[in-house]
């Protein structure tokens, strides 16, 4: 459904010096798939999520939905898109409108993208809302006066809310509490096994990517240096950056510090 | 460099009942009550807790550094050689002597105005008279101390010139340097990758134990606790649910929420389960 074809992205840093975000390369996400994309800082995950999602165009390769071109979506084709694939990202406080409530920015999907009337939008709000188990009450609310875990769980619905084929989630759990982020990741599988959609999941945490994902693509400087079998990148990783990050995880690990 | 450790007090904390509250519109709010705790010097402490359980409030009142709509009440409040219930209230925030802090946020807590040179050779001559050209060599010196590959480079760059895990090194450099009894790190590397984490911490704790200096670790990582404390004190809401040995606690924790919290972190043995456990139910 999304492929990339040799996408590749350059920025032009200061002094004129090219930056190489992300050299070329590969994937193609289905629904059903569960990929895990992992990576420090800097590694290139956050430019392909805007790759994917057609926010920025590659500087050379393409990415392509269906066969067309993202860049090049317009019109419907853009509207079916903007339909199929739905971003969760990190920060839910900028990615709402402070001034307006949490029911009106996860209604405006539905009015936007699936043209529903505002009757219709409210049902639909409540439905979603329902399915992550969120009280409907706190939708009138305006996002500053929700936690930071309910708050996600609205940036969920909107995302759900126009049943996406591919859902893409940028450090999503990220900046929530441990206690929070068991729920929020177990209500992305209910979600993927309910509607067979796929889900890209973007991480530098590897517990957590790797409980969501079937592949792990590992991602380091710009490039891919590892990917395959989540079984296979954790336990018997191939590249040597794989294996040092897997060993930072186990020293943490209860196992390793009782034996050190 | 020498380490004039000279004599230390036993314990380099210790606090009973201590309350924190600040001032609200709707009136006080209270972050922090009961809180006890004795460090004996030397000692690697931390406090887990999740965001609202009060540990950041716990350390910036032990440091000083709470701000003047706060409270700060207790029945015994020692740090070093400073009693904090008498100690005179002043318009900003004063540190207490022997301590110094590590922040989560490198960008923040750095001026960027001045040059990495510039701030860790005041932090150093704030330590005692010493000339601005020995403090450039002291300041090259602890740069390379903390893992600083290039420190003619670092020392005549500007925060924004680096990267974070930089940052954070020039920061544990500049707390460092004036070689202080207690070493307060709040969430020291909860903004970085998990290799880096592990790197900073391996520092960190190197460098205090050689300096004879007491660590007070905030950390929502059960990780790093595990792999960086002697002993934990798990807050929630507040207080102290539970606290001891930290091989003891995370391994039998007697507490119902240490049991949640540790039960729902998610670990990579958990590749094949079909779900993450959550902490639902428990107050």
């Amino acid at each position: 459904m999304i492929t990339a074809k040799a996408a590749a992205k350059q920025y032009r840093g200061r002094d004129n010096t090219v930056v190489h975000a992300l050299n070329p390369l590969d994937l193609v996400i289905e629904p059903g798939d569960r990929v895990g994309i992992i990576g420090e800082s800097g590694s290139g995950k956050s430019t392909l999520v805007r790759l994917l999602l057609g926010l920025e165009t590659p500087s050379a390769g393409s990415i392509l939905y269906q066969d067309g071109e993202v860049s090049q979506l317009s019109g419907d084709r853009l509207r079916q898109f903007r339909r199929d694939v739905q971003l969760v990202g990190q920060d839910t406080t900028s990615s709402f409108d402070p001034l307006r409530s949490l029911r009106d920015a996860v209604r405006r999907p539905a009015l936007e993208i699936l043209g529903l009337t505002v009757a219709e939008a409210d049902a639909a709000v409540d439905e979603v809302l329902a399915s992550l188990a969120v009280d409907p009450e706190l939708s009138s609310r305006r996002p500053s006066q929700v936690s930071g875990g309910q708050r996600q769980r609205f940036a969920i619905a909107r995302a759900l809310i126009v049943s996406p084929r591919i859902l893409i989630c940028d450090e999503s759990v990220s900046a929530l509490d441990v206690s929070v982020q068991g729920a929020v990741l177990n209500e992305f599988k209910d979600f993927a096994e309910r509607s067979g959609a796929g889900i890209v999941f973007v991480s530098h945490g590897v517990p957590a990517t790797a409980f969501l994902s079937d592949r792990l693509v590992v991602m380091h400087g710009g490039d891919v240096v590892e990917q395959g079998d989540v079984s296979q990148v954790v336990n018997r990783p191939k590249h040597p950056y794989t294996a040092r990050l897997m060993g930072a995880y186990r020293k943490l690990s209860a196992d390793e510090s009782s034996a050190a | 460099m020498p380490g004039d450790v000279g004599l230390r007090a036993a314990n380099a904390v210790e606090v009973a009942d201590l309350r924190v509250r600040y001032r609200t519109p709707d009136g006080w709010f209270t972050a922090v009550s009961d809180f006890s705790l004795t460090v004996s010097s030397g000692q690697r402490v931390a406090i887990v807790g999740e965001s609202g359980s009060g540990k950041s409030s716990v350390c910036m009142a032990l440091a000083g550094l709470l701000p003047l709509g706060a409270a700060v009440e207790a029945t015994t409040a020692r740090i070093i050689e400073t009693d904090l219930t008498a100690r005179p209230t002043r318009a900003i925030p004063y540190q207490v002597p022997g301590v110094s802090v590590v922040f989560q946020n490198a960008m923040n807590a750095l001026d960027p105005v001045w040059t990495v040179g510039s701030q860790l050779g005041t932090a150093i001559r704030g330590r005692g008279a010493t000339s601005r050209a020995r403090a450039r060599v002291l300041a090259g010196e602890w740069l390379e101390r903390v893992g600083i590959r290039d420190p003619a480079r670092v020392l005549r760059a500007r925060p924004y010139e680096l990267s974070g895990g930089m940052r954070q090194r020039v920061m544990i450099a500049i707390a460092l340097c004036s070689q202080p009894e207690l070493l307060i790190a709040d969430e020291p590397t909860s903004a970085l990758d998990v290799t880096l984490s592990v790197d900073l911490l391996e520092l960190i704790t190197s460098l205090t134990a050689d300096l004879g200096t007491t660590l007070l670790m905030i950390t929502h990582d059960i990780g790093l606790c595990r792999a960086y404390s002697d002993r934990v004190v798990v807050m929630h809401r507040g207080r102290v649910v539970e606290q001891g040995d930290t091989e003891q606690v995370l391994a039998a924790p007697s507490a119902d929420y240490t049991a949640a919290l540790l039960a729902c972190a998610p670990s990579l043995g958990q590749l094949n389960d079909h779900r993450l456990t959550t902490m639902v139910g428990v107050s």
